[in-house]
């Protein structure tokens, strides 16, 4: 600890939610067209999606447009690339020479990404809400039950984290690869791991994956019921809430990780 | 040799300072116990051959780099402990300050940095821009060397610190541009009480702007001290020989540069005047003419002749 106390001409360091909004300001205009470009696929599948049902009451538009979250979840995994774009560990001098704490610059950052997202997120749906209006199905949304509305936020969030932390600790290219990789094979593989580890960790490493704190039911639980045409009026916080804040704390607490990580610059 | 001493300057509260500062890269030891003491308003010139350990010393005042062991001391704040706000009073121009190769124009790019210090005076940030001519609407990843290290100038000074780190702040300039960023940093100097760490090994553009120096060599501290008593220590002698000269082994290690005519001698030769007269008449030379040297060749010699420090 220094001995003398500091200089009176030292200046203060910025503010948080000054520094926050420039990091959403800034990520909205490197990522604009990213976020927009999956706005425009979301809404451009629901619109197709709305043609299919048109006219065919036994299927649930809104139950269908939340399965088409699993779009979400693809463009949260790869978001934090767009987020991170150029600014790998070795590439944030700029960041890092900012006046914000290294830590808080980066969670800040993490943060305006997760805000954005999820603020692409709402509008898709509202646009899928317009779609469904103009099919005269509009009522079928408010027949969800919000958690699985809830839940469908809760796991882009997730995956988005971590992206987001495998982007942040992550130094090479491959970064990109491993995330997709993350989310193209590791529900399978998570799948597949805890049958293959069943015997050497009995009993139920399932959980991992798909058990009452499970990854899947934690991120996917509301898309598969509504891929099995289940309705989700029924759709309860018991279900999914558990897994769903187990999973986000640790995405977060994998964020908190990944930003220790300190290269020299 | 006690003749080849020059004091070390006492500071009692200084701007900037490290204590027994160590960084390695691996087995590389780029700083090794080094000990910097800037005054609160010097102009302090660091210089040093490239690898001398320079950037990453500034570095670590910005708490971009941690040392292994020591630590430093901005303006009374640990930087490790408190890098935010030791950041707030800092202006930094980085070696080689290439912008992040996005599609975002320099004016979002600057809007974005000014937000981030609570002190950015933006009339003073548009006399700066025009000045250096930085080209607002060109996308960062567009952006040329050049243009790069004028907008990190503009960045480093409009928020008008204390405090500016410059390391190797005129690389990429043309002329014209590094005497507009002189000119733009006199002026700063003028209006704000600012301290300045300026790391260069090119000593030509600054040295006539600074008061202190430092001379890093392999990680350490050879020399630091006032510019005026280094001068005041080193001289350029001319000294006419004949065939009965023979050079003085008293100035051996005081001889920082030297060439040898049929009939003169030209030496540059460190340590008190009269001493170094005196060891050129026991050599059999008359000593003709005896010149100050500009700051920027003084240093220039001292820093050719390893050891030359006392």
């Amino acid at each position: 600890m220094n001995d003398e106390a500091p200089e009176a001409d030292v200046r203060k360091a910025t503010p948080l939610w000054i520094a926050g909004s420039r990091q959403l300001t800034l990520i909205a205009a490197l990522g604009w067209q990213e976020l927009a470009a999956y706005v425009a696929f979301f809404s451009a599948a629901c619109a197709l999606m709305a043609s299919s049902v048109h006219g065919n009451p036994v299927h649930s538009y809104a139950d269908r447009q939340i399965g088409m979250h699993f779009l979400t979840l693809l463009f949260a995994a790869g978001w934090p690339l767009v987020v991170w774009r150029e600014q790998s560990p070795r590439q944030r001098a700029e960041l890092e020479s900012l006046p914000v704490g290294r830590g808080r610059a980066i969670g800040l950052r993490v943060g305006a990404g997760l805000f954005l997202l999820l603020g692409g997120w709402i509008v898709a749906n509202c646009v899928a809400f317009v779609i469904a209006a103009t099919i005269g199905r509009a009522g079928e949304f408010t027949a969800v039950s919000g958690f699985a509305w809830l839940a469908c936020a809760i796991g882009a969030a997730i995956v988005y984290l971590i992206g987001s932390a495998i982007a942040v600790a992550s130094e090479s290219p491959g970064r990109w690869v491993l995330a997709l990789l993350f989310l193209v094979y590791a529900p399978p593989l998570m799948m597949r791991l805890p049958e293959s580890l069943t015997f050497a960790l009995r009993p139920g490493p399932r959980w991992i994956y798909d058990g009452a704190l499970g990854f899947e039911r934690a991120t996917r639980l509301a898309v598969t019921e509504a891929q099995l045409d289940t309705r989700l009026a029924e759709f309860t916080p018991g279900h999914w809430l558990p897994a769903g804040l187990f999973w986000l704390a640790i995405a977060a607490a994998l964020v908190g990780l990944a930003s220790r990580r300190r290269v020299d610059l | 040799m006690m003749a080849n001493r020059i004091p070390p300057f006492v500071v009692d509260r200084p701007a900037v300072a490290t204590h027994d500062l160590t960084k390695r890269w691996g087995m590389q030891v780029v700083l090794d116990r080094a000990e910097m003491r800037v005054p609160r308003g010097a102009f302090y010139l660091l210089a040093g051959a490239n690898g001398a350990g320079k950037s990453t010393l500034l570095r670590i005042l910005m708490d971009l780099v941690r040392p292994n062991a020591g630590r430093a001391d901005v303006l009374g704040i640990d930087p490790q402990r408190a890098a935010a706000t030791a950041r707030a009073s800092i202006g930094y121009v980085p070696a080689n300050p290439s912008l992040p190769p996005n599609r975002l124009a320099l004016a979002r790019k600057l809007e974005y940095l000014a937000a981030h210090y609570m002190a950015w005076d933006a009339a003073y940030a548009t006399e700066l821009l025009q000045a250096l001519s930085v080209p607002l609407q060109r996308p960062a990843r567009s952006s040329t060397p050049s243009e790069a290290q004028r907008f990190r100038w503009v960045a480093a000074l409009a928020h008008r610190p204390p405090l500016l780190l410059l390391d190797e702040p005129f690389a990429g300039l043309d002329d014209a541009s590094r005497d507009t960023a002189l000119a733009l940093l006199t002026d700063h100097l003028a209006t704000i009480d600012t301290t300045v760490i300026l790391a260069t090994h090119d000593l030509g553009a600054a040295a006539s702007l600074a008061d202190h120096f430092g001379i890093l060599r392999e990680g350490r501290f050879e020399m630091q001290a006032r510019l005026d008593t280094l001068l005041e220590h080193i001289h350029r002698y001319r000294v006419a020989i004949d065939g009965g000269w023979q050079p003085p082994s008293a100035l051996g290690q005081a001889t920082l540069t030297r060439t040898d005519g049929e009939r003169e001698i030209e030496w540059i030769v460190w340590g008190p005047q009269a001493w170094a007269a005196e060891a050129f008449r026991a050599g059999g030379g008359t000593v003709t003419d005896v010149e100050t040297l500009p700051a920027a060749e003084a240093l220039r010699a001292v820093l050719r002749k390893k050891g030359s420090a006392g």
